[in-house]
């Protein structure tokens, strides 16, 4: 049996005990994909402290739904769909309190504030100017191109994660794209 | 300059492992509530038994103490209580304290765990009733029964009359007919006619005499018979009431037809409010108008009492 298989199957044993309701399941289960979901949270919604407050939404959901999962070993893809979801539900707040006038967020982890300190001082400027222009996306738009440009997930799971067909999420991303494209160089997929 | 795909590979992630442990930590207190909230409700219950225990218990205790009827402080039974010469202070098992001006008669006619009546038989008492107390306060004085809350008031039967002035909380007064009922508040007096003002007579009923013989030459329709002799008030200016016509029709033929108000004056006898406590159907506008219009004998304070209309159509 290979590493990878093996991996596969402790996994399965871990979302299972945590079906189970075994707390130091649910605890490993936390461990192992937080730190990942906590990263891409931080990315989509640029600031820390909403990351933090929809992982911690994601894990209450997900650990109180969990027994709903057929296939445990989609866990991972299962997670990333509840954390997009959070995510989107964050954008829709944001966007209320902003026609209200009250969106007192504070952005501290936009792509340029997030960027290593080796990051040369181009591609920092580059990072800056992406965050605004993703600013000025549509929710939806900015969630699949990131997801795709940002975080490299394939196109089928973005489509799971966003609860939307593939071919929508071709064309948001492509919509996204040729907004993105015309002001900045961006490498092309491989 | 080009972004290499993902770009999430040339960045870094900011919430850190004190963080995640945070989260994970809020993720179980909202994931398992019920072991925070079952300290609380605990507590709460526990607390809840305590109080719970503690009242019933001063309940009872209260019970035991103030079993029986309400006697003098010292022990001694209630009976009936007299001041001589000097003013007489009672002070009561229950905290109430009663004082009795010089030659004042106070008698007890029913004391008991759960009631307290009793008779000022003449002169001034001033009581001060405790508050939620175990006992029912009623005080009688000749056709005054003054339900007590818990306040402190004053009974004067005396000359003929007898007049309640009330300092603090509220009392209930009532005359010998259901209709005088009166809610004396702080600051607010009553005043009756006590026809039976004597010793001996100090229960005797006063029941309102209706006069009655100068219906027709009153428009045939108004005999206000039991202001001068329930409440004293006479009228010195103002119309005779009339009831309209579509009402006098209604009543022709039927026996006497009663309207009750408030009527409350200033210290010039002017009337400043008029309260309808038993109405006619079609008559109280133009009843309350008329009575407003009427003037009375100038009084020492403001005062307030129940006028009684009898109307009876030949």
């Amino acid at each position: 049996m290979s590493a990878d298989a093996n991996d596969e199957a402790e996994l399965v044993a871990l979302v299972v005990r945590a079906q189970r309701r075994d707390r130091s399941a649910e605890a490993v289960l936390f461990e192992r994909f937080a730190g990942k979901l906590v990263g891409m949270l931080e990315r989509l919604l640029g600031s820390v402290a909403d990351a933090e407050d929809a992982l911690q939404d994601t894990f209450v959901i997900a650990l109180s739904q969990l027994g709903r999962l057929r296939d445990p070993a989609a866990v991972a893809s299962w997670l990333t769909g509840i954390a997009v979801h959070q995510a989107q539900r964050r954008f829709r707040r944001r966007r209320l309190l902003r026609v209200l006038g009250l969106d007192r967020r504070i952005r501290d982890a936009g792509l340029a504030e997030l960027a290593a300190p080796t990051t040369p001082p181009e591609v920092r400027e580059t990072l800056h100017r992406l965050d605004g222009l993703l600013a000025r996306l549509a929710p939806s738009l900015r969630v699949a191109w990131m997801l795709r440009n940002v975080e490299g997930e394939s196109l089928t799971e973005i489509a799971r994660a966003c609860r939307c067909s593939l071919a929508t999420v071709k064309r948001r991303i492509a919509t996204a794209d040729a907004r993105l494209r015309k002001q900045l160089n961006i490498g092309d997929e491989p | 300059m080009t972004l290499q795909r993902p770009i999430k590979n040339i960045l870094r992630r900011r919430t850190d492992q004190a963080g995640l442990s945070a989260v994970w930590k809020q993720v179980q207190e909202r994931r398992h509530p019920r072991r925070r909230f079952r300290g609380f409700a605990l507590a709460a219950g526990v607390s809840l038994s305590v109080a719970a225990g503690l009242f019933v218990w001063l309940r009872h205790a209260h019970s035991l103490d103030h079993a029986g009827p309400l006697r003098v402080v010292d022990g001694q039974p209630l009976q009936s209580l007299e001041a001589g010469h000097d003013p007489r202070t009672v002070e009561l098992s229950d905290g109430s304290q009663i004082i009795l001006s010089p030659g004042a008669r106070l008698e007890a006619v029913d004391n008991a765990a759960r009631i307290f009546q009793t008779t000022l038989v003449r002169g001034r008492a001033e009581f001060e009733v405790r508050p939620g107390g175990p006992r029912e306060w009623l005080v009688h004085a000749g056709p005054a029964t003054v339900e007590v809350v818990g306040t402190h008031f004053i009974v004067t039967r005396e000359s003929g009359s007898v007049s309640i002035q009330v300092t603090r909380g509220e009392v209930l007064v009532r005359g010998k007919e259901e209709q005088g009922a009166r809610r004396l508040a702080a600051g607010e007096s009553f005043r009756m006619n006590d026809s039976s003002s004597t010793e001996a007579n100090a229960e005797a009923t006063v029941a309102p005499s209706r006069t009655g013989s100068d219906e027709k030459s009153l428009g045939g329709v108004y005999s206000d018979a039991t202001v001068p002799n329930q409440v004293g008030m006479k009228r010195i200016a103002g119309a005779d009431p009339h009831l309209p016509d579509v009402v006098k029709r209604r009543l022709r033929g039927r026996p006497d037809t009663n309207f009750v108000a408030r009527i409350c004056i200033d210290k010039g006898g002017t009337v400043v409010d008029v309260a309808v406590l038993q109405g006619i159907d079609g008559a109280d506008k133009s009843l309350v108008a008329a009575l407003r219009q009427w003037r009375y004998e100038p009084q020492p304070i403001p005062l307030c009492f129940v006028t009684q209309l009898v109307f009876s159509i030949e």
